[in-house]
């Protein structure tokens, strides 16, 4: 039996016309935050696009470290500011058509309606999806879009009713081939809305992929406390008394209130997107405890790794841990490989955290989490896919030196993770 | 009908046709700024955009971009949007796209692999076969759409077109037209500020006082005359009939020396470093100015001549009798006796040059024309008749 394609797991191709016009704000800068339009403004511009074409040419004759922190960002800006996405797309084909002529792209939509409550994107999620369609269809064997959603936007019953046109309907089969979510953008996956949406996905084995790590997108609106209430409402699986549901209950309910009682508390209402850390909350890898226990055989990717910044962390020779790991409870990425332990159907990848291969740390507790099994005594690299988080990686690296990186760093597990945990993970029936 | 047969007509027609000029190469100068900002293209993608905007379905006018009829003629090196879409294309367009919609609708089996306990996505016969009949794609391509302003629009046009494709593509043809004729409403009032900018850089950048060219209108016959029997002409050949003004320069005589841009080594390599649209604009530009310059309008900027007299005169050495004669000449007070009021004077005519200029080159192709018709109808002045 052939093997299956090279498949990359994790690209985006949506431009800055599917981001709010704030959407800046998810910079950690505060003059950047109170003059995001300015900002985006700037960008557009067809005279600072020049700039940046020329800067990234000269960015070009660069490698790696060599390359300067504000060519990284130029390059990434030329990208996002690039007017199509199905240029974007042929952006990423053309490096990964290297590794395979019969590679596999994931391009993971993000619906950005809801990102800001202050106005939505020039282009909506509809015309996004839209436009992804297109893309499907002039490439059917080789772009695999992912479907996002968002409890703000579609809820219950309805979202499935949505949902189905994107499995179901459409010219070539399987026309959307996963889900995925973006929970920082402000909502919780135990979302009891998001119930029947993982119904749905594990009856007909349709993967999900969600955002996992503490930095990234979030929402950046005013009124974070609205979406944070004290008391969360959780989807509560068949044995709501089991030990796991408790502790994780109690846990996550205790997360919130010592965010808010922070002083100056980590959840409050801000003009500026200033939501960053009341935000992790949403994105939090015990947060799908419930979802994993009520519905054992979905598939889910907790992409990431929990972060390259959290495997930093991991296993600290000293137990000062930073700040926000201690008010937290936990380390993500230490979460995650436990509850790939515990959840048999339970993903991660190796996207944008495959940047910090070159780095010792990092890549050993890569490489001891490819190695653990889990206690059927199955290798952890069995559920390790392997994506790039194309074009958001282009601030650390080029598209082609992450390939490369991968190759080196990881040889052994490279054929699995590329090809056949992801064709399990894409098409592999409960 | 004294005034009629006046040299002050012969003035106006003179002072018209120099407008003429002038506000053609204010035209000139909006329309290669337009190009650079890709202004024309921009707004017609708004327009375009705002036409189909749904929020319930989608923005059809950003999709309308990706279609390969629309989006093929976008430049893709430099993002360049098209600076003009035909209806008919238009019309195209938008019915593959609506009925595009249709296909997304076709049901598939998700086509599982029960023994392997996978999801097939090898093709299959059961892949549905596209649609061929355009209208029943659009059709249902209509139906598939939430219910929206713009759906009933598209339905009510297919309810209308009776099944008839030419007469559906004529619909919405039609409906394109009138949608642009508001768009170049829009355009026409958005260039005016534009008009006014570059109507006072020209006036400040080729020194043109409009005080001053009445002065020496009236007073120059041989000039005057020229200009007059030079528009009089064009006229004849209808270079104002079509209010554009690319069909103007067309009908103007090239000047004499048309290589001066590459015997000059400055404007040919700035020429060089221009795109095709830039090119065909400093041609253009060049002809106006060399036309103006052969005609020996007073204007421009030289050390002879106000403001720039006023600082570099060296006065000459004269008996009284001498200067007092100068005096009296106007020529010798303007460049070389500054007051206050020869001073406010040039400054009120450079405004009223600037002002004139904002009114764009199509109204002076009409207000000469009615010039020339009053001379036309009226007697013409001797010839040697100095005012």
């Amino acid at each position: 039996m052939a093997r299956a394609p090279f498949t990359n797991i994790h690209i985006h191709v949506f431009n800055t016309e599917c981001a709010p016009d704030n959407f800046l704000r998810i910079i950690t800068s505060n003059f950047v935050r109170k003059h995001p339009k300015t900002f985006k403004s700037i960008i557009d511009k067809r005279f600072t696009r020049g700039i940046i074409r020329q800067l990234a040419k000269w960015g070009a004759n660069k490698k790696g470290k060599d390359r300067g922190s504000v060519n990284k960002y130029i390059s990434f800006l030329e990208v996002g500011t690039t007017n199509r996405q199905l240029d974007i797309y042929r952006d990423a084909l053309s490096v990964a058509q290297k590794y395979d002529p019969q590679c596999r792209l994931i391009g993971l939509s993000l619906d950005m309606d809801h990102m800001d409550d202050k106005g939505r994107p020039p282009k909506n999620f509809n015309t996004q999806l839209k436009e992804l369609k297109q893309i499907k269809k002039y490439y059917p064997d080789q772009f695999f879009p992912f479907v996002c959603v968002d409890p703000r936007g579609h809820a219950g019953q309805l979202m499935v009713n949505w949902m189905k046109k994107f499995f179901e309907n459409g010219m070539v089969r399987p026309y959307f081939a996963g889900i995925k979510m973006y929970p920082a953008l402000g909502f919780f996956p135990f979302d009891p809305r998001l119930d029947e949406m993982y119904a749905y996905a594990e009856k007909e084995g349709i993967p999900i992929m969600s955002h996992c790590t503490r930095v990234g997108s979030q929402y950046i609106g005013p009124s974070i406390e609205s979406l944070i209430p004290h008391e969360v409402e959780m989807i509560q699986p068949e044995d709501s008394a089991s030990p796991e549901f408790i502790k994780a209950k109690s846990e996550i309910h205790a997360r919130i209130e010592r965010y808010y009682s922070q002083n100056p508390s980590w959840i409050k209402n801000n003009d500026y997107g200033d939501n960053d850390l009341a935000c992790d909350l949403f994105g939090h890898p015990q947060n799908y405890i419930p979802v994993m226990l009520k519905y054992p055989k979905l598939k889910i990717c907790l992409a990431h790794m929990g972060g390259d910044d959290q495997i930093e962390l991991m296993n600290p020779e000293n137990e000062t841990e930073n700040e926000i790991i201690k008010l937290d409870g936990y380390n993500w990425a230490s979460l995650v490989k436990e509850l790939m332990l515990t959840f048999p159907n339970l993903y991660t990848d190796i996207s944008y955290t495959l940047a910090k291969l070159d780095e010792k740390k990092v890549r050993d507790e890569i490489q001891d989490w490819l190695r653990s099994a889990d206690q059927e005594g199955k290798a952890l690299s069995e559920r390790v896919l392997f994506g790039t988080d194309f074009y958001m990686t282009e601030r650390e690296a080029r598209e082609s030196e992450l390939y490369q990186k991968a190759q080196n760093q990881l040889s052994q597990w490279m054929t699995v993770m590329s090809r056949d945990n992801c064709e399990r993970y894409l098409f592999e029936l409960p | 009908m004294e005034f009629l047969s006046s040299s002050l007509l012969s003035v106006l027609i003179a002072l018209g046709f120099i407008y003429v000029l002038l506000s053609v190469l204010v035209s000139i100068l909006v329309e290669w700024r337009n190009h650079y900002v890709k202004e024309r293209g921009k707004l017609l993608r708004e327009a375009i955009n705002q036409m189909l905007d749904d929020p319930l379905n989608a923005q059809y006018g950003l999709l309308l971009y990706n279609h390969p009829m629309i989006g093929g003629m976008q430049n893709r090196k430099n993002q360049r949007p098209p600076q003009y879409i035909s209806s008919s294309m238009f019309a195209e367009a938008l019915i593959d796209l609506i009925g595009q919609q249709a296909e997304d609708d076709l049901i598939i089996d998700r086509n599982k692999d029960p023994d392997l306990k996978k999801l097939a996505f090898e093709a299959s016969d059961q892949t549905p076969t596209p649609i061929d009949d355009p209208l029943l794609r659009f059709q249902m391509g209509v139906a598939e759409m939430k219910h929206s302003p713009l759906k009933e629009l598209l339905h009510s046009f297919h309810q209308k077109s009776k099944n008839d494709y030419p007469k559906l593509k004529s619909l919405l043809e039609e409906w394109y037209n009138a949608y642009m004729d508001r768009v170049t409403g829009w355009y026409k009032t958005k260039q005016k500020s534009k008009f006014v900018f570059f109507g006072f850089v020209v006036a400040i950048a080729l020194n043109v006082d409009s005080l001053h060219l009445v002065k020496s209108l009236s007073s120059d016959s041989e000039l005057r005359t020229n200009l007059e029997k030079q528009a009089m002409a064009l006229e004849a050949k209808g270079a104002f009939a079509e209010g554009d003004y690319q069909h103007f320069l067309s009908l103007l005589n090239e000047p004499k020396d048309s290589n001066a841009a590459q015997n000059n080594q400055v404007l040919a390599a700035m020429e060089a470093r221009l795109d095709s649209v830039g090119k065909e604009r400093f041609k253009e530009s060049q002809q106006i100015l060399h036309y103006l310059e052969e005609q020996k309008v007073p204007m421009g900027w030289s050390l002879q001549s106000a403001p720039l007299s006023w600082f570099a005169f060296e006065k000459p050495k004269l008996d009284a009798k001498a200067q007092k004669a100068l005096e009296d000449d106007y020529q010798f007070r303007r460049n070389q006796h500054p007051n206050f009021w020869i001073v406010l004077k040039y400054l009120i005519g450079v405004i009223i040059t600037g002002y004139m200029l904002s009114f764009g080159a199509p109204f002076w192709f009409e207000v000469l024309v009615r010039l020339i018709n009053i001379r036309r109808a009226g007697k013409k002045p001797a010839e040697n008749t100095n005012a």
